[in-house]
């Protein structure tokens, strides 16, 4: 489905090239939940920017269904870093400007915006604007407009960091229901060991800058599984260990060199 | 950007009044009562400047020079009553209505074209700077050449310095789009269209609405300043004739009619944007 191929990135910053991604080669199936994880500033983004083709690699290519990816990829729903919300939308208005390009009539649009804004927990907001939220409150705000218009392959960027433990949890659920019903595939960015491997059939690893991916790692766990009682489960146990022991380098690299 | 910076720092000061207000909250009254206060201390300011004027006039000083307050209203109630006060403040309007959104039209409308434009925006870069730092009030002399001195001189004056005010912020509006949020929409599918529509017009409207109101009150400036110059009515007439006549009390009661205009615009403007703008405020959850 998605396909990177000697993939390499390299910016410029203050004049000089600067690597961010080398070498990366990767192959997601057709209904996949991925989840990627590394060190801050490793490449994970420009990943999935490339992905949605917001960025072109320099060397290497992507590939998504066969094609290369060359111009901008309508086919995924995107949830970066950043909230990306309209200010002078309100949070339903938010969740409905896709529902909007697609053409559908007002009250189809709310009919669905109302399903989403609900699942986010965000009932009785929808006639905020996004200044009045919280950031946590605006990242849900971002989850719901991109889930709503049901896009077949979904980016995440960290989606869940700025919120709450319990709410996190919930949300996690929420998607991993989604994931099931749809089938969709799914990369998700995070930079939580436990919710990669809560979340992940396969989990990768970043090394630190120049990032390539060290290790793809499976998770033998149940696709119905249970993200409230998933710490003590076995395999979660020894998958987390594993991970820990190669990501950990990575830290200490980075810990060290500060 | 500099209406931004100040537009911040009252709102800096506001909190520090607040937090001030907080520790003393107990004696302080409430916020209705704050601004009671503030409101007959502004009464009385006003009401005893007028009191000193009529006082101080005709008996310190000459009323040559200061006229007094109740020459100038028996003035303005002259006027209002032969018709003449009607008369001229409706040209004034015109002129300042009609160039201003002559003006407010066409400076969005370039604004918008240069903003997507680039190349066009770079080669036309410094001949805009140019006209865009000459005072414009220098143009009036020209002005009066092309146009005549009738009511269209002071129209097109005032609709060019509007031009250039809304011009420069819808420019800057047009630029100032966050590309992360074209590139989200791009990714739903939108057409070019539906960029314009959804994200570039609205996201420019803050600035575009930032330049409206400011020039509101040049479009004023232009109408009167285009009458003052060279003119047989309007205010600016009015001023300058009275001017012109030693009858400082009709000086007075013109400026007076120019005060009152201009502090109905600009409380009807600001009365608009806050409902328009209603998602600029900022109070976190």
């Amino acid at each position: 489905m998605i396909k990177f191929t000697n993939v390499s990135k390299e910016f410029v910053r203050d004049g000089q090239p600067f690597l961010a991604a080398r070498d990366i080669n990767l192959h997601i199936k057709q209904g996949e939940f991925l989840t990627v994880i590394g060190p801050s500033g490793c490449g994970k983004s420009t990943v999935l920017n490339m992905c949605a083709g917001l960025m072109k690699p320099n060397g290497g290519y992507v590939e998504y269904k066969g094609k290369k990816v060359k111009e901008i990829n309508t086919k995924v729903g995107y949830m970066t870093q950043k909230d990306n919300l309209l200010p002078w939308r309100t949070v339903q208005g938010n969740v409905e400007i896709a529902l909007e390009i697609r053409g559908l009539g007002k009250e189809e649009r709310e009919k669905e915006s109302a399903v989403y804004i609900e699942m986010v927990g965000l009932k009785g907001f929808e006639k905020h604007y996004p200044a009045e939220l919280s950031g946590g409150m605006r990242r849900r705000v971002s989850l719901a407009k991109m889930l709503v218009y049901n896009p077949e392959t979904l980016l995440l960027d960290e989606p869940f960091g700025a919120l709450d433990a319990q709410l996190r949890l919930i949300l996690q659920k929420k998607l991993l229901e989604i994931w099931k019903e749809t089938g969709k595939t799914i990369i998700f960015v995070t930079h939580d060991l436990d919710e990669a491997v809560a979340l992940g059939q396969r989990v990768a690893i970043f090394s630190r800058s120049p990032g390539t991916i060290k290790v793809i790692e499976k998770v033998n766990l149940p696709i119905h599984r249970d993200v409230f009682n998933l710490r003590n489960n076995e395999e979660f146990m020894n998958v987390h260990a594993r991970l820990w022991s190669s990501l950990r380098d990575e830290f200490v690299e980075e810990v060290g060199a500060i | 950007m500099s209406t931004q910076s100040s537009s911040v720092s009252t709102n800096n000061s506001q909190a520090l009044l607040k937090g001030e207000g907080m520790l003393k909250q107990k004696q302080t009254a409430s916020p209705f009562m704050k601004n009671l206060k503030i409101r007959s201390i502004r009464l009385a300011i006003l009401v005893s400047f007028i009191i000193i004027w009529e006082t101080v006039s005709g008996r310190l000083v000459d009323k040559f020079w200061i006229s007094s307050p109740i020459d100038i209203v028996s003035t303005l109630y002259k006027w209002a009553t032969s018709g003449d006060l009607f008369f001229h403040l409706s040209i004034t309007l015109q002129e300042t209505f009609i160039g201003f959104f002559l003006g407010a039209f066409g400076g969005i409308f370039v604004g918008f074209i240069l903003g997507r434009w680039a190349f066009a925006a770079q080669v036309l870069d410094p001949f805009i700077t140019a006209i865009y730092s000459l005072p414009k009030i220098a143009l009036a002399p020209l002005f009066i050449l092309w146009f005549g001195i009738g009511i269209e001189m002071k129209i097109i004056f005032a609709g060019m310095i509007v031009f250039f005010l809304v011009f420069f912020n819808t420019y800057a509006g047009v630029k100032d789009v966050d590309d992360d949020l074209l590139d989200d929409i791009r990714l739903m599918g939108a057409n070019k269209r539906q960029i314009m529509l959804k994200v570039i017009l609205p996201s420019a409207m803050t600035w575009v609405f930032v330049g409206l109101k400011l020039s509101v009150p040049y479009a004023l400036v232009g109408a009167v300043v285009g009458e003052i110059v060279a003119s047989n009515k309007g205010i600016g007439f009015l001023i300058q004739y009275s001017a012109g006549n030693f009858d400082t009390a009709g000086t007075f009661a013109a400026l007076t009619i120019l005060i009152i205009v201009s502090v109905s615009l600009n409380a009807t403007l600001s009365i608009l944007e806050s409902k328009l703008l209603r998602w600029k405020k900022t109070n976190s959850v």
